[in-house]
């Protein structure tokens, strides 16, 4: 009988491999001794104590004294020295930055927001402004800039994510192909990637937030404009050209219903986003205008619940093309569940009013759930980003050396 | 996953033969091919609405017996066979949930009942998906990892590969665009035209309906006794009522693609089936598509495997049920 040929691991990528599992054991029950990563990995204890001899060599695990002894002599426990560096997570929005300062834990050591002031608001001088306030975040939690691992940036534009090439973003002046990754990679000194910001947002969801877990979903981000990020089989999925998921550009039958002449692109995104319900609240309000404080699309939708007619109709219509959008994906992709995120998706009255609407389709049968980050799942999403190839590329040095 | 079926092991290289079946509304087919995918007979049979899942399978039995007799290959040869079935289909568990082409189909264990007749490990999938599986391997998608196969015929459905694999979801119903809403044609006049179902507007015996009904009453006289291809056929000569029935249904299927397109940035779409294999139909819809660059653009061709796309996908899989490598 013929034998199957036996494939021999060369050391190196083996122990990264066991390196990367040791790792991730660690991490995942907190600081334990290496009898107990031996249970746990099936490795033999010899090869756990190479693993973690490398490991601290890099300066990832480190000894934390003696545990309990259950008989013998009391085991040296060892710990993931989540503080040998850190990650930023950054979002670019249309009128401000936001940054997000974590260890390699993923714990949140510092926040920051700043404005983008429309004058500087074009590649280079955004990444200038990027560039301060990173390091200021850094200074302010004392940690020096090669302690900085890894930078991930979610912009709201189609991106190439292995080139860091930026292909338009509506929202800013002058962003037309620019290769945002290298740029920052330049600016910050470390690695940079860039990615769409709802694909992070749907990414920071399924780490840490309502779609955990859910190996298939779509993340719908109704704010300023219309995107959405599709998760399959447990990732990212970006299409062909990077844009999958640009429910922006869908024709939904509502909108062609209400202004058949008008199919330009991204139609149903100047309908459904914000700047589209405050121009729908303003053009029609005029009496009430004077009496009513809206200064956000989301004060619209609560005047919704409060009981205003013109908001309620508002509501209703956009509604209407939300649940278009819910049903083209459930029948496209059949996604396990499908979250609502963004200033106007997020908020309760439209996912109750769509999922009235979807109540008597024998089709659209998907679960609707609201985003659990809020504003934050952008960022999240890029530190959860940040820290897998953080860490990874921590572990790939020390075989260099070896 | 489904246990295997108790019998010899498989030794991949050597000689074996596998079964392909395709069953449709009205027929049944079956392939015999070699460990390399070439097939060496085919077999047909007629089905009804009423066919029974026993029926077909001693109907595929028969098959089997006729087909290794006349290519005089030993029983003991075969190593497994797939099945596509027309409706909503477990690939795991083999399980047929619904179809709407047989009565009283409803969650058959159809790879159980075969792998209890033929004694070899019995895979069994969706007939659309297996059609895009088929396009994948040696087809208009070969080599192409983000694709649509969308199939117009009676029912209207898609099998999408994203990535280079199939795609099921959780409830094995993606790709049912049959049922995608679009707005009723034509768009100039949004009075006139509710919006239907994709499936009602340009499927099976919806399309002939739509079409007509909303032609004038001349019009609908001189064409109502023509199928839809053979309107798209004559409109291709210059006959200008046909013309504007098939400008109305490629704006139609254009519309489809484009949303389709939006959330899968596919870079491909096979057309297939009775009516999406229909040439001055794909001509009509490329050109509508033409200005609708983003965010997608996607290629559009005619499937290459025609008829045999489904039965040429169950060999595929009946290969990977037999672990068999694909080249």
């Amino acid at each position: 009988m013929k034998k199957e040929p036996v494939l021999v691991a060369r050391p190196p990528l083996l122990r990264q491999t066991n390196a990367q599992l040791l790792l991730r054991l660690l991490r995942e029950s907190g600081p334990c001794s290496k009898a107990d990563l031996a249970r746990a990995s099936g490795l033999s204890a010899p090869t756990v104590t190479n693993v973690v001899a490398h490991l601290a060599s890099a300066g990832l695990v480190e000894p934390v004294g003696e545990g309990d002894s259950t008989g013998g002599r009391p085991p040296d426990i060892i710990r993931f020295k989540a503080e040998r560096g850190c990650v930023v997570g950054v979002e670019i929005g249309p009128d401000f930055l936001r940054f997000l300062l974590s260890d390699l834990d993923g714990r949140e050591l510092g926040k920051e927001k700043a404005p983008l002031k429309k004058q500087s608001s074009r590649p280079a001088s955004v990444c200038t402004q990027i560039g301060k306030e990173v390091r200021s975040l850094l200074r302010k939690h004392e940690l020096s800039e090669d302690q900085l691992l890894e930078v991930v940036v979610g912009v709201p534009a189609i991106v190439d994510v292995e080139q860091g090439l930026v292909f338009s973003l509506s929202v800013l002046k002058g962003w037309s192909s620019v290769p945002l990754g290298p740029m920052l990679g330049r600016e910050l000194n470390c690695p940079v990637t860039v990615e769409n910001d709802t694909n992070l947002a749907a990414q920071g969801e399924y780490r840490g937030g309502a779609a955990k877990g859910e190996r298939d979903f779509v993340f719908i981000m109704i704010g300023e404009g219309v995107g959405s990020g599709i998760f399959l089989d447990g990732k990212i999925y970006r299409g062909a050209e990077w844009s999958a998921g640009e429910i922006g550009y869908l024709r939904v039958p509502n909108i062609s219903r209400a202004s058949p002449t008008i199919h330009g692109y991204g139609r149903l995104e100047k309908v459904l986003g914000a700047p589209g319900i405050l121009r729908s609240w303003r053009a029609n309000s005029k009496r009430s205008r004077r009496i009513l404080k809206v200064s956000r699309a989301s004060d619209v939708l609560d005047l919704a619940v409060a009981g205003n007619a013109l908001a309620k109709k508002i509501l209703l219509q956009r509604a209407t093309i939300l649940s278009d959008i819910v049903l083209d994906l459930a029948l496209i992709l059949n996604p396990g569940v499908i979250l609502l995120g963004g200033e106007v998706g997020s908020h309760p009255r439209l996912l109750q009013e769509v999922k009235a609407q979807l109540k008597g389709s024998e089709f659209a049968v998907v679960r609707l759930k609201p985003s659990a980050l809020g504003n934050a799942a952008v960022l999240w999403g890029a530190v959860y980003t940040a820290l897998e190839s953080a860490v990874l590329g921590l572990i790939q040095p020390a075989e260099a050396t070896a | 996953m489904r246990k295997h079926a108790r019998t010899r092991s498989s030794n991949p290289g050597s000689a074996g033969h596998v079964v392909a079946v395709d069953i449709g509304g009205s027929n049944l087919r079956v392939a015999l091919a070699d460990t390399k995918g070439r097939i060496l007979g085919k077999f047909a049979d007629s089905t009804t609405r009423k066919s029974s899942p026993k029926t077909l399978v001693k109907q595929i039995q028969n098959g089997v017996s006729q087909l290794l007799g006349q290519a005089g290959v030993p029983r003991t040869s075969l190593l497994s066979i797939a099945v596509g079935a027309p409706g909503v289909t477990n690939r795991d568990a083999g399980v047929v949930f619904a179809t709407s082409y047989l009565k009283g189909w409803k969650d058959v264990p159809l790879a159980d009942l075969l792998e209890s007749a033929l004694h070899v490990p019995a895979a069994v999938e969706n007939d659309v998906k297996l059609a895009a599986i088929g396009e994948h391997w040696i087809g208009a998608a070969r080599g192409i990892p983000d694709f649509v196969f969308l199939a117009i015929g009676t029912g209207i459905a898609a099998g999408i590969f994203v990535d280079g694999r199939l795609i099921h979801g959780p409830e094995w119903v993606a790709g049912e665009v049959g049922y995608l809403i679009v707005p009723g044609t034509p768009e100039e006049s949004s009075r006139r035209g509710t919006p239907g179902s994709l499936e009602k507007m340009i499927g099976g015996k919806g399309i002939r309906q739509t079409l007509l009904q909303s032609c004038d009453r001349a019009s609908a006289l001189a064409l109502g006794g023509l199928t839809a291809t053979e309107i798209f056929d004559l409109a291709v000569t210059g006959d200008c009522r046909a013309q504007t029935l098939l400008e109305r249904a490629a704006r139609i299927l254009a519309y489809a693609i484009h949303n389709i397109s939006c959330v899968l940035n596919s870079s491909l779409f096979v057309l297939g089936g009775g009516v999406g294999t229909n040439k001055p139909l794909l001509a009509a819809t490329q050109r509508i598509l033409e200005p609708y660059t983003q965010p997608s653009c996607p290629k559009l061709v005619i499937s290459s495997l025609g008829q045999d796309a489904q039965l040429i996908g169950a060999v595929r899989i009946a290969l990977d049920r037999a672990r068999i490598e694909s080249r």
